[in-house]
């Protein structure tokens, strides 16, 4: 029976293909994130009596809610085959100058919502820039990292500085027991999966992401698509941005210090991919739940933060290789 | 025939720029290019700052820029190699950071030295591995190792680094750095010879030949037979060894350093000088003399911007403008990201 139709080879084919189903189960669906996100909490629950109550819960979501909203808009630029390492200082900017406008009298709402314009406008000039000056977008969002970071310094001239006002600090409240951040954290998963798997925009993003060349051959704009790509995670870096300045009820000039590494890994740990096309929103929502609620265990362990640092480091290492081998990485 | 004449226009336009762009970004012009730029920096920095142009402050500047000329040898060999290595910094901070404990332990001067720039190999060792045998992206190891190494700087120094309460050494042999060669500051000196060093290794040596190769076409590297992963991962190395050595030049300079005393914007420095000085984002282009240029670009507008009383963070922004532009000229080069 063996001749009838299985070509020379075929067991090593057909072990292959049930290899690669299993990687799909695992990683596919975000199985092994999952577990390894319940394994975590179970850790920590085992060690810290009060890991699982409902209020450090809601602490780490709370927390999560920021990373979040700026990892997704990282998620859809990877998904385009790009890549955001401004994000951190980008925030940083979006929050001194809704600050820094509050102090000077201007309206609550207005400042915010100019905070708001300022991050779109960030994330349109980061497209701008590489779509049209041609700039590798690692360089180019390295760049805007100092330049976002020395602008911040200069509106706020060097200095940090409280803002002790109760509207301000809005991102502190809670509405019906559940925190101010938790409710932006779900309206924007909720606009980026409308926007990535109903639109044709977002179905094309793949496309563009996942192969320029072949996107170009069927008369995609791919440039317009980065563009748009890059405007809406500017428009996520103005939510979080003002969340963050919300929530520390403060001008800080660095406060986005770092983000750049927690939000990568929290991504790749996702499976988002550094070469485009892939990428998901609740992938990216377990891995920013993964990361933390590492940070929150390891702090609440009275763990040094920099040995946090380096376990986050690790971590993101390995995401990536674990996430690569199969399919040959780096070459 | 009328319908020809913009065709030809069109060509003749196209061929002008392509000569254009020959002059201005290929080979030794793009040298006289920067050259030209030191040159402009030196006239506004002497109107804008009146003490800038002394022998005193020439010779600061030149102690200033040695750390920078030290590490962006090493960057050289990592991006022509196809690796960017954005762990520099750490491993400067870390390197300073093992040195300065060891001497303050009270071990002998050479010991601390050497554990240092042992660092810098060690962590290279482990960039190499996760670039050739877990495959990662040269960006995203060196990133993760960003984090990871500056953590363990902090764990070394055991929190001291922290402006204020950093304990300094007053170990002679170690703090070397400190003096002068015939009124000309050590690291002045010791960085022209490492960059002198680098520029025959890159040029005359077999090891900087293959960094070309490595770097432009690794699997044609790989028909001809050469050992691309070996190669790739000694690179590395040696970008680790070179940001060690500048940390432990800098930690000498200081009497001592812990994890915060590299400033965190340095790797941004190292890798606008090494491309400013030709040296392409894809890898196989570059040179030396390039970037020993665009290293001198930058240390003379860090002193002069400091000098015309200009605060820290403009610099930042003139520096990420700086990388914007010396990457939109490498754009403009060789057709730029698609």
């Amino acid at each position: 029976m063996t001749a009838t139709a299985t070509p020379p080879g075929a067991p090593l084919d057909s072990r292959a293909q049930a290899a690669a189903r299993a990687r799909r189960l695992l990683l596919g669906q975000h199985v092994l994130l999952l577990i390894a996100l319940v394994l975590l909490g179970t850790y920590f629950t085992s060690r810290l009596d009060f890991f699982l109550t409902s209020q450090n819960v809601l602490t780490i979501l709370r927390f999560s809610a920021v990373t979040f909203i700026v990892a997704t808009g990282f998620t859809l630029v990877l998904i385009g085959g790009g890549l955001d390492l401004s994000i951190g200082s980008g925030m940083a900017v979006v929050g001194v100058t809704a600050g820094q406008l509050f102090q000077a009298g201007v309206p609550l709402v207005l400042a915010f919502v100019i905070g708001v314009v300022v991050g779109i406008a960030i994330g349109f000039v980061n497209g701008f820039i590489i779509t049209r000056f041609r700039i590798n977008p690692l360089i180019a969002t390295l760049a805007m990292l100092f330049v976002l970071l020395g602008v911040a310094f200069i509106i706020t001239d060097g200095r940090s500085s409280q803002i002790r006002d109760d509207g301000f600090r809005f991102a502190r409240e809670n509405v019906g027991g559940v925190p101010v951040p938790v409710f932006f954290l779900i309206a924007v998963a909720v606009l980026s999966v409308v926007l990535l798997h109903t639109t044709k925009a977002g179905r094309h993003l793949f496309a563009v992401g996942g192969n320029p060349d072949a996107a170009r051959q069927a008369a995609m704009d791919v440039d317009r698509f980065r563009l748009g790509m890059y405007t809406v995670a500017g428009l996520y870096t103005g939510i979080a941005g003002v969340l963050l300045a919300s929530d520390l009820g403060a001008v800080v000039p660095n406060s986005g210090r770092n983000y750049e590494l927690y939000v990568a890994t929290a991504v790749f740990l996702g499976g988002a991919s550094l070469t485009g096309g892939r990428g998901s929103v609740i992938g990216t929502f377990i891995g920013v739940a993964f990361v933390t609620t590492l940070r929150n265990g390891l702090i609440q362990m009275a763990v040094r933060p920099q040995i946090v640092l380096i376990t986050v480091g690790a971590a993101m290492i390995l995401a990536v290789a674990f996430d690569q081998r199969p399919k040959g990485g780096f070459r | 025939m009328t319908a020809v004449l913009p065709d030809r226009a069109e060509q003749e336009a196209s061929a002008w720029s392509e000569r254009l762009r020959g002059l201005v970004f290929s080979g030794r012009l793009a040298w006289v290019t920067l050259g030209l730029v030191i040159v402009a920096e030196f006239v506004v920095f002497s109107v804008a700052a009146p003490r800038f142009l002394s022998t005193t402050n020439l010779l600061n500047a030149g102690r200033a820029t040695a750390v920078l000329m030290i590490v962006a040898t090493g960057a050289t060999f990592g991006l022509i190699s196809g690796a960017l290595d954005i762990s520099v910094g750490s491993v400067m901070a870390l390197s300073g950071t093992i040195g300065t404990q060891i001497v303050i332990a009270g071990y002998p001067a050479s010991l601390a030295i050497l554990a240092a720039i042992g660092s810098g190999i060690g962590v290279g060792l482990i960039n190499g591995f996760v670039v050739v045998k877990l495959r990662v992206n040269p960006l995203v190891a060196t990133l993760g190792m960003l984090g990871i190494a500056f953590g363990l700087a902090f764990v070394v120094d055991g929190g001291s680094g922290v402006a204020g309460n950093l304990r300094q050494t007053t170990d002679a042999a170690y703090g070397v750095m400190k003096n002068d060669l015939v009124g000309i500051p050590l690291p002045l000196v010791f960085a022209v010879l490492f960059a002198a060093a680098g520029w025959v290794l890159l040029a005359k040596t077999r090891f900087g030949l293959y960094a070309y190769a490595v770097g432009g076409n690794a699997s044609a590297g790989r028909s001809v037979a050469l050992p691309v992963d070996r190669l790739r991962m000694m690179y590395l190395v040696f970008s680790g060894a070179c940001a060690a050595t500048g940390g432990y030049v800098l930690s000498s300079m200081l009497g001592g350093s812990g994890a915060a005393s590299v400033p965190g914007t340095l790797v941004l420095t190292v890798v606008t000088a090494v491309i400013l000085g030709g040296v392409g984002l894809l890898g196989g282009t570059g040179s030396m003399g390039g970037t020993i240029l665009g290293v001198i670009v930058l240390g003379v507008l860090e002193n002069g911007m400091t000098l015309a009383g200009w605060p820290t963070f403009y610099q930042y922004v003139v520096e990420g403008l700086l990388l914007m532009l010396a990457v939109g000229l490498d754009a403009v080069r060789t057709g730029g990201y698609r």
